[in-house]
């Protein structure tokens, strides 16, 4: 609670303490992943909110710090992973790059990095849509933590996800074109 | 920054848009951004996103992780990886037998990026592809999944170069330029021959080897069956997906509907793409005359208006080559001709099923038709040819083989090909209405199969919605545009109420399937008390609403309107009540309104609304004895008599009750073991046995029968591809199956089904699937269960007869 009242009430010195904090349990996390351990059975959203618990153990957080301290988790998620694509972006180069089944449908991947890019574009257009794509994709939250923290209902927010979600897919694939 | 202000512009609007249902968005849209081509084409583009998108909750992690080849796949080494693209990985596989290295290419696709059903239908493709065999196509061996679960497919290696590379490479001649292209058109014919289609031919899928042999590869699996077909312009200079931006924005919002669907994906796709191919094969094409006339006509934007076969296509070539006189330039009569043989064009789509379906004498005559080119009326003769072909598969042989026993499998491919052609004659533009009704009732028809509503089905729940959609997408309309016909009244009745019990059983959309139960009514108020097929429509609708609100625990509200639908059935005449269709909608309807009056506590109503309803369904197993419907009910309403008995305290009668209930269920699970609907219910009757042997106190019998029917829903949630509903029911059994171990002092056991009880809770919170009453309900208890007696110490007898979650 103190952690978190600190923060908002200004004080970067507060707010880089948390960051601080959740840094290193973050990028564990991320390598956990990285490195293909599948043996858990929790989801990314399960293991950062598992780490923010801890945190507000540790600091005597009240329940409402959580959600927004998972969003704050989730904004350091998306550098970490960030980061961590271009830096293996280097490494890649030395592969032919092929088309592989590229339009089999359900999910289709694409860079990390192009998405940043399409990210950054997106919140210069609608900050807030943004946000829920780092909350929902990068952090994992439930629709219920996202309407906690943006004060939106929940069908609200499961509609401006949506409507993130179809930008983004519309702008990954013109910019695959135009690679 | 106006590119800014557009996009925030389409961004609202395309919010308000999901607040609208699906069937009116296109009209809703119209009357919004008529004269704004700028905001339409980003408004569609955003559509198609939406579509395609594929950004899961909390992914984004999985987008870095590292795909660690196995060693061996199957009896390969693993030797080098070739290539790396968006889905997975090739690899070189070597396999060493006596003195000589076998070589292979191996593609692993990246884990969890198919869905269950799409890694079905990627096996099930395997399996025709491997067995065409033919010598300029890279043949495909072997296929299954690694340990970790990637599916993978070992191919024929070659070592070659892509088309375009290898002809510049070479410095080939005009001659052997062509010759390449006569052999790549045979490939193709060869491949289309076998009802298959590549969909994705580029110069970078025709490898040359350095002896000249061209080998066309990822034949068939490169691309989904339902790609908007769209994309087939320009395959060959861009990349797939920016041409179906391209070709999307052209004609934004008036794309043909059947450019919707998966019916789409023709051989004509592929003659389009070899057009693409030569034009870029020849250098100087556009200098020559005839050349240019057949690349334009392979590359015509009207399917039909293309060659009708490769093979057809390589014919021109070849003439070119000889300095023949070349159809192409031709035009007129023949282009007529084929325009009307086009239109019976079977398009080789829909599923791989299908396509492998299609390979019998049927698919011969028709594809003799395609081929044959001849007048008018000899056109017209074979569209109803056909079509009475395909009404026979899937009405009359559908309903034909439903009578026997351990037909489900059989069902769904009598449906699908049945489906296959009558879309393909319903997609023309100029169908007559009929023809579309057939399409859609066919649709309602397979989903009901598939899993959707209550009769025997597979369990495939995925698929039911996407086939729920189509023949929503094709009896809307027609509904829409005559309201007053009884026939489309009830088609569109039948495919609510099928919809309604999808949403509600498999989606767990209770408002959603609701409203679609109200509307069913709606559609039904004035023709209900007409006919038999009528009235039993009307009932079940009903009684759908009614379970609507049953589904989660909403027995107050439910219990009138089940009582509603027996007012209704009871006031029909006779003629109606005596009716087999209606007897079989009011036996359900009194065995729900007794469950609702249990629920309520009416213990001697529940019974009596019991009782009628047995005696209602032994009737109908008299009338029908092998008819698995009639049994299946029985079936049920002996059960909830048990059930209703068992909390009476009237152990012995329960106990008779549910004996019966189970031999008849065990029956038909005997009768056919890929019908879903039948595990269903020897689970849901096994539960009740054991609960009630471990009243009486015979706790082996009990715990071998909890363990039968643990087993038959962990085989549902498989069959349904992981679905909420099917996960909420395991969950909800291996809480009950817990509590009658614990009872009989098998603790370690009866913690281990809490266990997973609760994990499986918990995966579906993660989802946003966890319903209310498992929140408010289930999941305490459970939580309750573990602390009390499997996590603190020492294991406590005791817990009370009935663990009700």
């Amino acid at each position: 609670m103190l952690l978190l009242a600190r923060w908002q009430d200004g004080g970067d010195v507060a707010r880089d303490r948390l960051v601080a904090r959740l840094h290193p349990e973050l990028a564990q996390i991320a390598a956990a992943r990285l490195r293909s351990e599948r043996n858990s059975s929790l989801s990314t959203g399960d293991l950062i909110n598992d780490a923010v618990i801890r945190l507000m153990q540790l600091e005597n957080g009240s329940v409402n710090d959580r959600s927004h301290i998972i969003a704050l988790a989730s904004r350091i998620m998306r550098h970490i992973l960030i980061d961590h694509a271009r830096s293996k972006a280097v490494a890649k180069r030395d592969h032919i790059k092929i088309e592989l089944c590229t339009a089999i449908e359900g999910s289709q991947r694409f860079d990390l990095i192009v998405l940043e890019t399409a990210l950054v574009r997106l919140g210069a257009i609608d900050r807030q849509l943004m946000e829920l794509v780092e909350m929902r994709y990068f952090g994992g939250m439930t629709i219920g933590d996202i309407a906690q923290v943006s004060g939106l209902s929940e069908a609200t927010v499961k509609r401006r996800w949506q409507t993130a979600r179809a930008w983004l897919t519309d702008a990954l694939t013109n910019s695959i074109d135009n690679a | 920054m106006p590119e800014l202000h557009l996009e925030r512009e389409a961004i609202v609007l395309f919010e308000q848009l999901l607040a609208v249902a699906e069937h009116d968005r296109d009209m809703w849209l119209d009357e919004r951004i008529t004269g704004r081509p700028d905001l339409r084409q980003r408004i569609e583009a955003m559509r198609q996103g939406d579509r395609d998108a594929t950004l899961r909750t909390g992914s984004a992690v999985d987008e870095l992780e590292e795909e660690v080849p196995p060693e061996r796949i199957g009896a390969y080494k693993i030797v080098e990886l070739i290539g790396r693209g968006g889905m997975g990985s090739v690899y070189r596989g070597e396999r060493i037998t006596g003195d000589f290295a076998h070589i292979v290419a191996i593609k692993i696709i990246k884990l969890g990026l198919l869905s269950d059903s799409l890694i079905e239908r990627f096996a099930r493709e395997r399996q025709i592809l491997a067995n065409l065999s033919h010598p300029n196509i890279a043949q495909l061996y072997d296929g299954g999944e690694t340990e970790t679960g990637s599916p993978f497919i070992i191919m024929e290696h070659v070592g070659g170069l892509p088309l375009t590379q290898w002809t510049e490479k070479r410095g080939a001649t005009q001659a052997e330029r062509q010759g390449l292209f006569i052999t790549i058109c045979e490939a193709v014919s060869f491949a289309h021959r076998n009802l298959i289609v590549h969909r994705d031919l580029t110069p970078s899928n025709v490898l040359v080897t350095a002896d000249g042999v061209v080998k066309l590869i990822d034949f068939g699996i490169a691309k989904p069956a339902d790609a908007p077909s769209f994309d087939e312009g320009e395959a060959l200079n861009e990349p797939p997906s920016k041409a179906s931006v391209a070709s999307l924005s052209l004609t934004p919002g008036y794309a043909a509907p059947e450019r919707m669907t998966s019916s789409d994906v023709t051989t004509a796709t592929d003659i389009f793409s070899l057009g693409k191919l030569l034009e870029k094969l020849v250098p100087d094409a556009a200098a020559d005359n005839e050349l240019r006339a057949i690349i334009a006509r392979a590359t015509e934007a009207q399917p039909l208006a293309r060659y009708a076969t490769a093979d057809m296509l390589a014919q021109d070539v070849i003439a070119w080559r000889d300095g023949l006189p070349v159809a192409a330039v031709g035009g007129g009569r023949r282009y007529m001709l084929r325009k009307f043989v086009g239109r019976h064009r079977i398009g080789v789509a829909a599923s791989a099923l299908a396509l492998v379906l299609l390979t019998g004498a049927f698919s011969l005559t028709v594809l003799a038709n395609v081929r044959a080119e001849k007048a008018r009326a000899d056109a017209e003769y074979r569209f109803e040819q056909t079509r009475s072909i395909a009404k026979t598969l899937l009405f009359d042989a559908f309903d034909e083989v439903s009578k026997v026993p351990g037909s489900t499998k059989s069902r769904e491919i009598l449906g699908r090909s049945g489906l296959a052609y009558i879309n393909a004659l319903a997609s023309d533009p100029g169908a007559p209405t009929d023809v579309r009704l057939e399409a859609g009732r066919g649709y309602t028809r397979l989903a009901k199969v598939m899993g959707g509503g209550q009769a025997g089905q597979l369990g495939m729940t995925e698929s039911t919605n996407d086939l729920l959609a189509k023949a929503d997408a094709i009896l809307r309309p027609i509904y829409e545009a005559d309201r007053g016909d009884a026939g489309t009244s009830r088609d569109i009745a039948e495919l609510l109420i099928e919809q309604s019990g999808n949403n509600l059983y498999n989606n767990n959309e209770t408002e959603l399937a609701r409203k679609q139960a109200i509307e069913a009514q709606k559609v039904l108020t004035s023709i209900a008390r007409n006919d038999p097929e009528s009235a039993q429509l009307y009932a079940t609708a009903v009684q759908a609403e009614a379970d609507s609100y049953g589904w989660d625990d909403g027995y107050d509200k439910a219990e009138p309107i089940f009582l509603r639908a027996e007012t209704f059935i009871a006031a029909l005449p006779q003629r109606l009540r005596d009716d087999p269709k209606v007897m079989a909608a009011r036996s359900a309807n009194l065995r729900l309104l007794a469950e609702a009056h249990h629920k309520l506590k009416k213990e001697n109503l529940a019974e009596a609304a019991l009782d009628r309803a047995i005696s209602i369904n032994r009737v109908l197993v008299n009338m029908q004895p092998d008819d698995p419907a009639s049994i299946r009910k029985l079936a049920i309403s002996l059960w909830y008599r048990a059930v209703v008995l068992r909390t009476n305290k009237k152990d012995a009668l329960a106990r008779t009750s549910i004996d019966e209930a189970v031999t008849n269920a065990r029956i038909l699970r005997a009768r056919d073991p890929s019908d879903a609907g039948a595990l269903k219910l020897f689970g849901t009757v096994g539960e009740v046995k054991a609960q009630i042997l471990a009243d009486q106190q015979q706790f082996a019998a009990s715990f071998a029968m909890g363990d039968d029917v643990i087993a038959a829903y962990r085989r549902l949630v498989v069959l349904a591809g992981n679905t909420p509903g099917e996960l909420r029911s395991m969950a909800t059994v291996l809480a009950t199956s817990g509590g009658n171990f614990y009872k009989g002092g098998a603790y370690p056991k009866a913690c281990g089904a809490w266990r997973e009880a609760l994990t499986i809770f918990t995966r579906l919170n993660a989802r946003g699937k966890l319903t209310d009453t498992d929140r408010k309900n289930g999941v305490p208890a459970l939580q309750k269960y573990l602390k009390r007696n499997c996590d603190g110490g020492a294991p406590r007898a005791g817990m009370g007869p009935n663990i009700d979650i």
